[in-house]
């Protein structure tokens, strides 16, 4: 558990309260978390850490996950693995992870395995 | 018209001009030349160029050129022309019956003139010695010709009977409709080989009786056909047209729509009808998919909507969810660590209460759409609240794309009779149709404006895009007419909305003064008064702003 504290984790929703469920739980497990109530936020943090992996709500207010997703695409040419938590996974969503999206993870999910899908996804980068 | 033309083109009518000898005008020719005692008599039609001998007795000529002709100096004069010594005239003399054999001294001509009262030719004769005629011969000659004329006017009418008829004929046999002609007094019917080949029948496989007709009939639209006949022939209508099944010779119905016309006796019974129709299979079936089309489409714009909300219902439930099923964890998670103290549990549960609180309010909601309030009773309702819930379907939808909505001050006392859950819906297409306007505006704002009038209430939706163009208006309210891009929708949404909104007695609108794009809905509080007031019809015209009927 200890070898997490290196990975800055980015999770970015709109609703506070599962922002900081989610948090809490990533925390937990020892990772480095950075949170973000929107799009605009999150891109923000990234221009100013060297983030491992970001977690993305779809619809958010300002901008949605995918259009996030496309911005970080365009931006990190590094590739951050990204993953998607959504309620109503649509064609967008779909059609993102053909672009690379690591996952999607649908909600309501169990914290467990969330974790377990972000540990996944850093080794695979790894 | 000059006297000359009209005369040559009343020539032109007659067919005659270089048409082969007929014995009934040879006749005439040698009658006249008998009655007048004379060896030469001829009936010569007169054209711009020449005159032309149609019957003749001892020339052997056919044509004389019109600077000399005798005959067209008759027609001139316009009555008998007579001379009787041609030697003393020196106009003639180039004449080649003059000036030649059979060297004609004396020459009688007597106009003929057709039904029209123009003159195409004269009746003449003539000798090679001077000559007179008595009053007697000169009175026979001009009955002559009057008999010459009647002759030629009979023979043109003949004519145009006769292509008339071939103009008919031609007519059925290109019509796609099958033809039918009846004598009503003897029932004798004919039948035109298109009016058996659509049925499959050929040549005599159909009596020429009018029962071959009733007996194909469709025994459920007998007595519809006959009373249409009936109440054609008896002039309770004006017209015969009736849509009908007729049995096929392979023993299937078609459908065929019918039409007649009847030709009167003096006391204006019926005598003769003449019938035709044509097959309706074809439209009958573009009919029938038409209506299918749209009953689809209807439904698929239906099932749009609600993949809309689905989506956005997903959205709200699963959130929450979400919220709970973490909040179990936590619970869990610091029970095993044996953490879980009384401060952690109650902040813990205040979470899950008032998480659950969320779902149930998104649930009643949904409750309101998930069901056809088509038929729903008419219940009066604050507009407030129900704007208030409507609202609440795409208020989240409308934050995350940062438009604002903006709802103005509304009278919590303001009521309205209505069904409330199409009228919400109705709200809510305009709410969406807004949202998708304004995509691509710099400003994106959506407003709600409500009006009190006396009698009825104003709800508008006011968006930031600079209203509708002209070429658009037209055809907002037709059902399928979309400007949004292909697959998002059916173009079905504001024309259901207008159908709603008429279902109270309300219109739909454009308004076209607005700086903003601006749809309105004009609805009365009160239905039954409503009613009233539109039976009087006088209420539209006072009461509406300037509008325009169009739609998005």
């Amino acid at each position: 558990m200890s070898n997490n504290t290196d990975t800055i984790i980015l999770v970015v929703d709109d609703e506070p309260d599962l922002l900081s469920l989610v948090a809490e739980e990533l925390g937990m497990h020892g990772f480095c978390v950075l949170s973000a109530g929107n799009s605009a936020k999150a891109l923000e943090i990234l221009s100013q850490h060297k983030v491992d992996v970001i977690l993305s709500d779809v619809r958010m207010p300002g901008g949605d996950g995918v259009e996030f997703f496309e911005n970080v695409k365009k931006r990190y040419t590094d590739q951050i693995p990204f993953l998607f938590m959504t309620g109503f996974p649509d064609l967008s969503v779909e059609e993102a992870l053909n672009q690379g999206a690591r996952a999607m993870i649908l909600k309501p999910f169990h914290l467990n395995k969330l974790v377990d899908v972000v540990k996944r996804s850093i080794i695979s980068k790894a | 018209m000059s006297k000359e033309k009209e005369r040559l083109e009343t020539l032109k009518e007659y067919c005659i001009l270089d048409t082969s000898p007929e014995p009934s005008f040879d006749d005439i020719v040698l009658l006249a030349a008998s009655i007048c005692n004379t060896s030469i008599a001829a009936l010569s039609f007169v054209d711009e160029k020449r005159q032309w001998l149609k019957a003749k007795l001892g020339l052997s000529l056919t044509e004389v050129p019109l600077n000399v002709s005798l005959d067209f100096e008759t027609i001139l004069q316009e009555d008998i022309f007579i001379l009787s010594d041609l030697s003393q005239n020196k106009r003639y003399s180039g004449n080649p019956i003059v000036g030649a054999a059979p060297h004609v001294r004396f020459y009688a001509g007597v106009p003929l003139v057709v039904g029209s009262g123009v003159a195409i030719g004269t009746l003449c004769v003539m000798e090679n010695e001077f000559r007179t005629l008595s009053a007697q011969q000169v009175h026979s000659l001009k009955v002559l010709s009057r008999q010459v004329a009647r002759i030629l006017d009979f023979q043109k009418t003949s004519q145009m009977l006769l292509k008339s008829e071939e103009r008919f004929k031609l007519a059925i046999e290109g019509t796609s409709a099958g033809l039918l002609d009846w004598n009503i007094q003897t029932n004798e019917v004919f039948y035109s080989d298109k009016w058996k080949s659509i049925l499959g029948y050929s040549g005599n496989e159909i009596e020429n009786h009018v029962d071959a007709w009733r007996k194909l009939i469709h025994p459920e639209d007998l007595g519809q056909v006959l009373k249409g006949i009936q109440n054609y022939f008896n002039e309770t209508n004006k017209e015969y047209e009736i849509e009908h099944r007729l049995r096929t010779k392979s023993g299937e119905y078609k459908w065929v729509l019918t039409r007649g016309a009847c030709i009167r006796d003096r006391s204006g019974m019926p005598v003769r009808m003449v019938g035709w129709y044509q097959d309706l299979t074809e439209k009958k079936e573009q009919e029938r998919i038409t209506t299918e089309q749209r009953e689809r489409l209807i439904s698929s714009e239906k099932m749009a909507s609600l993949g809309m909300m689905a989506g956005g219902i997903a959205h709200e439930i699963n959130n929450p969810i979400t919220i709970i099923n973490g909040n179990a964890q936590q619970i869990r998670s610091l029970a095993m660590k044996g953490k879980l103290d009384r401060s952690a549990l109650l902040k813990i549960s205040d979470k899950i209460e008032a998480t659950v609180q969320r779902i149930v309010k998104i649930v009643k909601g949904l409750r309101n759409f998930s069901k056809d309030g088509d038929k729903d009773p008419f219940v009066t309702v604050s507009v407030k609240v129900l704007l208030e819930e409507t609202i609440e379907f795409c208020q989240a939808r409308f934050k995350q794309h940062s438009i604002k909505l903006i709802f103005s001050s509304i009278p919590s006392e303001l009521s309205l009779e209505c069904r409330p859950i199409p009228i919400s819906q109705v709200l809510l297409n305009l709410l969406n149709n807004a949202f998708d306007a304004i995509q691509d505006c710099g400003e994106k704002w959506v407003r709600i404006d409500v009006e009190s009038m006396v009698d009825d209430v104003l709800i508008s939706v006011v968006d930031s895009g600079h209203g509708i163009p002209e070429a658009v208006r037209k055809k907002l309210m037709q059902p399928f007419f979309t400007t949004k891009e292909i697959g998002k929708g059916t173009g079905l949404g504001l024309s259901l909305s207008k159908g709603i909104i008429e279902s109270h007695s309300g219109v739909l609108f454009l308004e076209t003064d607005s700086p903003n794009t601006r749809f309105t809905i004009q609805i009365p509080k009160l239905q039954k008064r409503q009613k009233k007031f539109l039976h009087k019809g006088v209420r539209h015209e006072q009461q509406h702003r300037h509008y325009h009927s169009g739609s998005r």
